[in-house]
């Protein structure tokens, strides 16, 4: 099985995408940065998916065209020609900082993976003040920890997979947690199964043992 | 369109008439190519009101949301000789570059080692349209748009262009985030459907 890592994604149909509002929402850049980053992960394994993003962003560019125009202030056009002179002009591509990601995870900066409870390891990719975005590798057999407070939490499978409740999430395959659903999120085998979750605000792993040991956790 | 963006704030300055789709796609290719400052200008004349209008609907304060329509346009100089008028829609791509700066910026302190999201960021595959499609497209896409129920509309407008959606949409609709996402579903099905439709 190709990791991800080596030719991207493989392809295969994906069963499991975002929803329209979240697409829509991405589109529109109305999601968070966070959750954007998981359906970007997703986006990289789905055509299906890019599609409806274009056409998203197709709507949006007339959206665009039809909002009234805000007044701007009298220097706005001058200091804007001022910066282009300094401008380089490159069609650069980012650095990736942790090739065996896939795009556009790879442009981060992982954390160590640090053990949560038996079977669980997490790595932090992102945390700023509204959300967290990190790596989740969890054991087959091992329950994936609910892992925040409420509201839509993303996953995206990166290897291996996870199943709930009779449906299987493999590799590329987005599930949109909601907090108030009763989930069992169980990884399958054979290999552990690793994704990118994003949560919002901090992170709060509830599993049979985070209640007792939350204090010695290094978040 | 049916005149729902009437919460313009009327400025002093008289703002040219929208460009069409084919005479902006033609503006950046004449940035990409050779620089053109006459050209920028006025894919700048164009777009920076709307994109500041954007901004500020996604919640910013004025002071910024006039800075980030300037780095969108700073974006769209740098970038432009990326576009491919070909293969892409002028007006998709800068909502594209808008968009991906208020993913990034809003409502959090900027992480210094954000990048820039592409849309889907993997290699694009070729899209099917040509220019003169992209043009047609969008006509098409402007008269689907017209033809939405009200209640699609609604909710498309503030998916767009709302702070918080999700929570604006329910607090000012005064409907359930279950029905807001059936219309969002009606809406894109109805719009894709139109818009395969072939005259």
């Amino acid at each position: 099985m190709t990791s991800p890592s080596e030719e991207g994604f493989t392809e295969r149909i994906l069963r499991h995408h975002p929803g329209e509002a979240t697409l829509i929402a991405y589109a529109a850049g109305s999601l968070r940065r966070q959750p954007a980053l998981v359906v970007a992960t997703h986006l990289t394994a789905c055509p299906q998916c890019r599609a409806a993003v274009r056409l998203a962003e197709t709507i949006g560019g007339v959206l665009l065209a039809d909002l009234p125009p805000a007044s701007l202030s009298a220097q706005a056009l001058r200091q804007t020609l001022e910066r282009l002179d300094d401008v380089a002009v490159t069609a650069e591509q980012p650095k990736r900082l942790t090739p065996e990601l896939p795009s556009p995870l790879d442009r981060l900066t992982a954390g160590r993976f640090r053990w949560l409870a038996p079977g669980i390891h997490y790595a932090e990719l992102e945390k700023t003040g509204d959300g967290t975005l990190g790596l989740l590798r969890v054991r087959p057999g091992i329950a994936l920890p609910r892992h925040g407070h409420g509201g839509l939490e993303l996953t995206c499978v990166i290897e291996g997979a996870y199943g709930d409740e009779g449906e299987r999430y493999g590799s590329g395959d987005l599930q949109e947690v909601d907090e108030q659903v009763s989930h069992r999120l169980v990884a399958l085998p054979p290999t552990d199964c690793l994704c990118v979750i994003a949560v919002n605000g901090s992170l709060r792993f509830e599993t049979w043992l985070s209640r007792a040991w939350a204090h010695l956790l290094p978040f | 369109m049916r005149g729902r963006n009437s919460r313009m704030k009327s400025g002093p300055t008289p703002v040219s008439a929208p460009a069409s789709l084919q005479e902006l796609s033609d503006l950046v290719v004449a940035v990409g190519r050779d620089r053109d400052r006459t050209a920028f200008t006025r894919l700048f004349t164009h777009f920076a009101p709307r994109l500041k209008t954007y901004f500020l609907r996604a919640g910013l304060p004025g002071a910024q949301a006039e800075d980030l329509a300037q780095d969108a346009l700073v974006l769209v100089w740098k970038k432009a000789v990326l576009f491919d008028p070909a293969r892409a829609d002028a007006s998709r791509w800068v909502f594209a570059i808008a968009r991906n700066l208020r993913t990034d910026v809003i409502r959090r302190e900027r992480n210094p080692t954000a990048s820039e999201l592409g849309s889907g960021t993997p290699p694009a595959e070729p899209e099917p349209e040509g220019r003169l499609a992209a043009a047609e497209a969008e006509t098409r896409l402007r008269h689907a748009l017209r033809t939405l129920p009200e209640a699609q509309m609604q909710v498309l407008l503030l998916s767009y262009f709302a702070d918080e959606p999700h929570s604006a949409i329910c607090r000012e609709l005064r409907i359930p985030l279950g029905t807001v996402k059936a219309r969002l579903r009606r809406a894109l099905i109805r719009l894709r459907a139109l818009l395969e439709d072939e005259p």
